[in-house]
Formats: structure tokens, sequence, C-alpha cells
């Protein structure tokens, strides 16, 4: 038997087809398996009229046509369109639980430990005012409002700020999506995402944050580092989960042809 | 020549009268029985077969022969059919291509 060269022209060629049939699922595998068998036939044949391998491979290949010419006549597999569509919206269902479940979450947590993390700040002079702030001579600027919650609202809620009541809801829409798309991937064959593509930007996202949030302590301990800190940690959280999860997902959509 | 839009026909043809064969003896049939004039990138003649297939009138199967395995196409009866339906179509089309063109066209030019 004749087999190509390692590194030959039809080795290369082959190669290069089978990257090019990529989501032609089954017609792509037998049209890759036919061109090898073929080319090896031509191959043989090339020897016998007294041509050397490689002479041989390259009057195959030409004889075959171009990995374009021949790959444009391969039809992409419908379930492979329909397998991807549905990997899309998957990615883009939970992606969006999740960022509303982090958005959302991490405000209510902030808020949650914005009480004790104040009542720090307050001890230390972290605000940078002065010692005892709250004690005496100290002058609200809203005498209905007492020190304490003055200086709770100095805190962000999250690294950008915002309305701390929207956080339960934002969260709770989150929960939300996230039910529906578990509910429809057990009745539909919706699939199920990839899991890294939501480790990976939470895990950058987690790093960022965290980090900033680390410095803030350590540093003035501003009001800003406790969301840092929180929306960091509940990120680690997300990409840590995502990552667990990555091989509970035996219906993987798979772009690739196997050889 | 350009063999596009006849490529089905030819490859029922070639199917019908060598039974069944693989798709390398197929591509060296056609080859050789037009005389090297239908000189198409052997590569497409495989999408062409797995068209057929598709249609009903191919059926293939992989065969182990020495030294490598290889699929072998053959006909169906619907191919068959096929084969004579478009035959008889295609030599109707010549039969009216000829008659336009008229006897000069049989001649060759010196």
């Amino acid at each position: 038997m004749t087999a190509p060269t390692g590194d030959g022209p039809v080795e290369q060629y082959l190669d290069e087809m089978f990257d090019r049939l990529a989501g032609t699922g089954p017609a792509g595998r037998r049209m890759l398996a036919e061109a090898e068998s073929h080319l090896l036939a031509a191959v043989e044949d090339g020897r016998d009229r007294g041509l050397d391998a490689e002479a041989a491979e390259r009057e195959a290949i030409a004889r075959f046509g171009t990995v374009t010419t021949v790959v444009r006549h391969v039809p992409v597999a419908t379930g492979e369109v329909r397998q991807r569509l549905r990997h899309l919206l998957s990615v883009v269902w939970v992606a969006a639980g999740a960022v509303l479940l982090w958005w959302g979450g991490s405000g209510v947590i902030t808020w949650l430990l914005s009480g004790p993390w104040t009542r720090l700040l307050i001890a230390t002079d972290r605000f940078g005012a002065q010692p005892d702030m709250c004690e005496r001579p100290w002058v609200p600027l809203n005498p209905a409002v007492d020190c304490f919650t003055q200086y709770r609202e100095y805190l962000n809620l999250l690294p950008h700020g915002g309305d701390r009541d929207t956080y339960p809801w934002v969260a709770v829409g989150g929960v939300a999506v996230l039910v529906a798309w578990l509910i429809v991937r057990r009745v539909t064959a919706l699939g199920t995402p990839r899991m890294i593509l939501l480790s990976v930007p939470f895990g950058l996202a987690a790093l960022v944050l965290t980090t900033y949030g680390v410095l803030g302590v350590f540093h003035q301990a501003q009001n800003w580092a406790l969301s840092y800190l929180v929306a960091g940690l509940f990120a680690a959280g997300t990409s840590v989960a995502a990552l667990v999860n990555r091989n509970a997902a035996p219906d993987q959509a798979r772009g690739g042809i196997s050889r | 020549m350009d063999v596009r839009g006849h490529l089905d026909l030819l490859l029922l043809a070639v199917l019908a009268d060598a039974g069944p064969v693989h798709g390398y003896a197929v591509i060296t049939a056609l080859r050789d029985r037009s005389d090297g004039a239908f000189d198409v990138p052997e590569g497409t003649v495989y999408p062409a077969l797995h068209r057929l297939e598709r249609a009903g009138l191919v059926v293939s199967r992989w065969e182990q022969a020495a030294p490598r395995r290889r699929r072998v196409y053959e006909l169906t009866r619907e191919g068959r059919e096929a084969r004579v339906a478009k035959q008889s179509e295609w030599r109707r089309f010549v039969d009216g291509v000829q008659a336009v063109l008229g006897p000069a066209a049989t001649q060759v030019p010196a």
C-alpha cells in the first residue's frame, strides 16, 4: 500500500481539506475518506507509470482539483447549522442570565455587607474625615439622617454605583432566565453551551475587580472597595462554577469533523 | 469540455455499464471513455455521486478490498430508470440541436 508521506503534498492536501470541511458533518467525513482513498490509488497509478513519489502525489492532487473546488460541492449539514444556532442561542441565554444574576446578586450582597463595612470605616476613619467622626462635634449635612445611614449611603454598591432598589429585581431576573433555560433545555434539543465561554470572561473580570478591591482595602479602604471585592468574588465563583460544569455538557456542539 | 449539467447522466451511464464499482474506477472510466474530453476535477465527482445517492438513484457501501477500503457505488432500479429517461432526453436534445445546425454542422472543418 502506498501511503502518503507524513508531510507530503497529499497529506498536506488532506489536512487542508479536513480543516475546510468543518461543519459538513457526515458528508464531510465521507468526502475526506473517499478523497484519501482516491488520492492513494492515483498515486499508485502514477508510480506504476514511472513517476517518483513526489511527482505522483502532485499529479494526483492536480487532477483531483483544488480543495476549494471540491469542498464547495459538499453541502453543509442542515443538522450542523441548526446545532450551531441552538448552541449560539444557548450561549447567549446562559450568559444573559449569568450576567444579570452576577450584577444583581453583587448589588444585593454588597448592600447586606454595607452595614458592618460602614461601621468599620467609621471606626477606623477610612472615610478620611476624622476619628470617631460620628461623635460630637459631627454636624450632619441632613439633620433628618443619622451619621451611620449617611455614611452608608456613600458606599458604592457596585463598581459604577447604581440604584440599589433595582438589584434584587435584576438578580431575580437572572435566576428566572437561568431557570427558564434549564426547563427549555430539558424539553427541547437546545443543548448546553461550552461553559468555558462563560468561565473565561468571568474569570478575567474576577481578576481585575478583586485586585482593585484588595488594593482598595489595603490602601485606603475607599468606599468603593467593598463593591469591587464582592463583584470580583461573585465573578470568581461564577467562573469556577462554569469550569466545574464544563464536563457536564455531553451534547456540546461540535463544529468540526473527525478523522 | 464543461460537463456541468450533464454529469449526472454521465455517471449514471458509467455505473449502468460498469456495475458495482468504486469512485476511482468511475472517474477513470469517465476519462477513458471520453478520450480525455471530460476533464473534470476528479474530486467533484464524489459530491455528485453523493447527490445521486441522496436522490435514491445510487446506493453505496464500504468494501475492504486490498490494499485499502473503498466505497463501491451501484445503480438502484430508480437509477436505471433515470438513466434511460435522461438518455432519451439527451437524445432528443442532440437531435434538436442537430436539426437546427443542419447537415453542415457534422462536417469537420478543413
